[in-house]
């Protein structure tokens, strides 16, 4: 991504969602505006805006937070957004070799491999 | 209808200590059979831990989710195996669609969870977790919190493979009741609609102390130091779901299930050294002692078969064409699986009669067959027996056990109780069976189930 991808989050728990989806973000490795602030020049990450705004459509468009989501899973579901829209990359974090071999002597351990 | 539901997992908890003539005194479950309905739950092929939770809580099959144990083969190379990770179930289990409803979800200690996934809800990871260091909850922070709030999470017990049993049995005891009192955290301070646990603890128990606490088990001593750790095991963890249930609330939907149920284990058999005494593996040397197959120079172009052990035994044949080195023509790919099949359908025990094994087609097993499936599934004695998949033993049949004493296998059927509250229960139910767990979540959140899920819910006139 060499330009800032915009998006405006709506709805009651939007600026806890705006939060997490913020942290998450910073956690994968996006550089992320948050609401209220103006992205620097040369910005290249999220930016993410709160609240109505009729006129603005920004580029990654509007997103409604639903009252009955976590802000936790309302950032998830518009990070699979982003993902769906290659913005960021969303990879399944699993087992090191190191970890793979512990489990590896525990099933064993336990019966369930021999 | 409710809108809540309180699901509690017992991991192998097992229908004869729960619903039969010989059931321990277990008021709390008692009760919730009482008011609702119970029977006995049939589990999936292989009746294990994992598949099972999976395909209870997705409703579909192990073959649909191409999950055939605990480690599956990634290809048809001979060597790449990978661990059945959260990664690995690719269908959406009950909270991934309650979420989806905007319904919040707790998961604690569900297997077949790490690495975390998002939820509308909290979620803290099964004993797959690889050590305390790994990011087992989702979200994140909420690992810090239960640190702060309770202490260390216990992902599974430690040492499990010792002969000092009454040091397990503590160890035991801590491990049932740190979940159980993640539980009663969790179930206090986050606001849910569906919240599932699974308690490990009766399962390593089962494996541990079968052979004090039943005495048809060939070792069982009468009057042993632990003749009734079975019974006061289980009162233990009724209490705990009696807590449970009183913390949720008289309005919240109950269930309590297990992935499969357990039985004594009369030994082992030496899957591989019997596929080399059939003719059908080929080592390139003898093993110095006792292996795992996979440490063994396996003659590729001398085998036509070798398999992994566990609690049951999973064969994988050489095919031409499919396997780098198969010597099966594939056009008499299904003359050799019949012909192995009755081969081990015939096999005789240690006293020279028939040992009842099972030899089961994947194809005939499941909805759909996916990934990379062995070529048969198989149960000594009808899970009386372990499938031990190491070599270097100088027979078929072994009592012995080289990672430590295990007196138990899985056996076909677990339990399901349901106090749906209202009302209309204390009966027993016939058939049931693991495709119906997950319909049955849903119709009590009053989420539509998808078409996709093949089994049927439970009715409420059922219940």
């Amino acid at each position: 991504m060499n330009r800032p991808y915009t998006i405006r989050l709506t709805g009651e728990n939007a600026a806890d969602a705006a939060h997490a989806l913020g942290r998450r973000l910073v956690e994968l490795g996006s550089n992320v505006c948050p609401p209220g602030q103006a992205p620097p020049a040369g910005f290249d990450g999220v930016v993410l805006l709160l609240g109505d705004a009729p006129s603005d459509a920004p580029a990654g468009g509007t997103v409604e937070i639903s009252a009955h989501d976590t802000p936790d899973f309302a950032a998830e579901k518009i990070l699979d957004i982003l993902h769906e829209n290659g913005v960021i990359s969303l990879e399944s974090e699993g087992y090191t070799p190191e970890e793979e071999e512990e489990i590896r002597k525990r099933l064993s351990d336990l019966g369930y491999i021999d | 209808m409710s809108r809540r539901l309180l699901v509690i997992g017992l991991d192998c908890a097992t229908p004869q200590f729960i619903f039969g003539p010989d059931a321990f005194e277990l008021p709390n479950l008692r009760a919730l059979m009482r008011r609702g309905a119970w029977g006995t739950l049939e589990s999936c092929h292989p009746p294990i831990t994992v598949p099972a939770w999976a395909a209870m809580l997705s409703g579909k099959d192990p073959g649909t989710l191409g999950l055939y144990g605990f480690r599956n083969r990634r290809d048809h190379s001979y060597h790449a195996m990978d661990t059945a990770d959260g990664a690995a179930v690719r269908e959406p289990r009950v909270w991934d669609i309650l979420s989806r409803q905007g319904k919040k979800c707790v998961a604690l200690g569900v297997p077949q969870t790490y690495p975390v996934r998002p939820l509308n809800g909290w979620l803290v990871a099964g004993f797959l977790t690889p050590n305390e260091e790994a990011p087992y909850t989702y979200p994140g922070p909420l690992k810090d919190e239960l640190r702060r709030e309770i202490g260390p999470y216990m992902i599974d017990v430690k040492d499990f493979r010792t002969d000092d049993r009454a040091a397990l049995l503590e160890r035991l005891y801590a491990l049932m009741e740190n979940r159980f009192r993640h539980a009663r955290y969790l179930l206090a301070s986050k606001p849910w609609d569906f919240f599932m646990m699974v308690d490990m603890a009766i399962d390593r128990l089962h494996h541990a102390f079968w052979r004090f606490c039943d005495p048809a088990h060939p070792a069982y001593e009468p009057g042993n130091p632990f003749e009734h750790v079975f019974r006061d095991f289980y009162r233990a963890v009724d209490a705990r779901v009696g807590e449970l249930i009183a913390q949720a609330g008289s309005d919240t939907a109950v269930m309590v299930v297990s992935d499969h149920g357990a039985r004594g284990m009369a030994g082992g058999v030496c899957v591989n050294q019997w596929l080399i005494r059939e003719g059908l593996l080929t080592l390139k040397r003898p093993p110095d002692g006792r292996a795992r197959i996979e440490d063994c120079p396996i003659d590729w172009v001398r085998t036509k078969a070798w398999s992994s052990g566990g609690y049951y035994a999973r064969i994988f044949f050489n095919v031409e064409g499919r396997e780098p080195l198969g010597q099966i023509p594939a056009a008499g790919y299904e003359a050799f699986r019949d012909d192995v099949a009755a081969r081990l359908e015939s096999m005789c025990g240690p006293d020279g009669r028939p040992l009842g094994n099972r030899a089961l087609k994947p194809q005939d097993l499941y909805a759909q067959v996916t990934g990379i499936a062995p070529d048969l599934i198989v149960y000594w004695g009808n899970l009386r027996w372990r499938s031990v998949g190491s070599v270097g033993y100088d027979d078929i049949f072994t009592f012995e056990n080289d990672t430590g004493p295990d007196d138990a296998n899985h056996d076909y059927h677990g339990i399901f109780i349901l106090d749906d509250r209202t009302g209309a229960g204390g009966r027993e139910l016939q058939g049931l069976a693991l495709p119906a767990v997950a319909p049955t979540m849903l119709r009590l959140m009053d989420v539509p189930v998808p078409a996709d899920m093949p089994g049927q819910p439970i009715v409420e006139g059922q219940t």
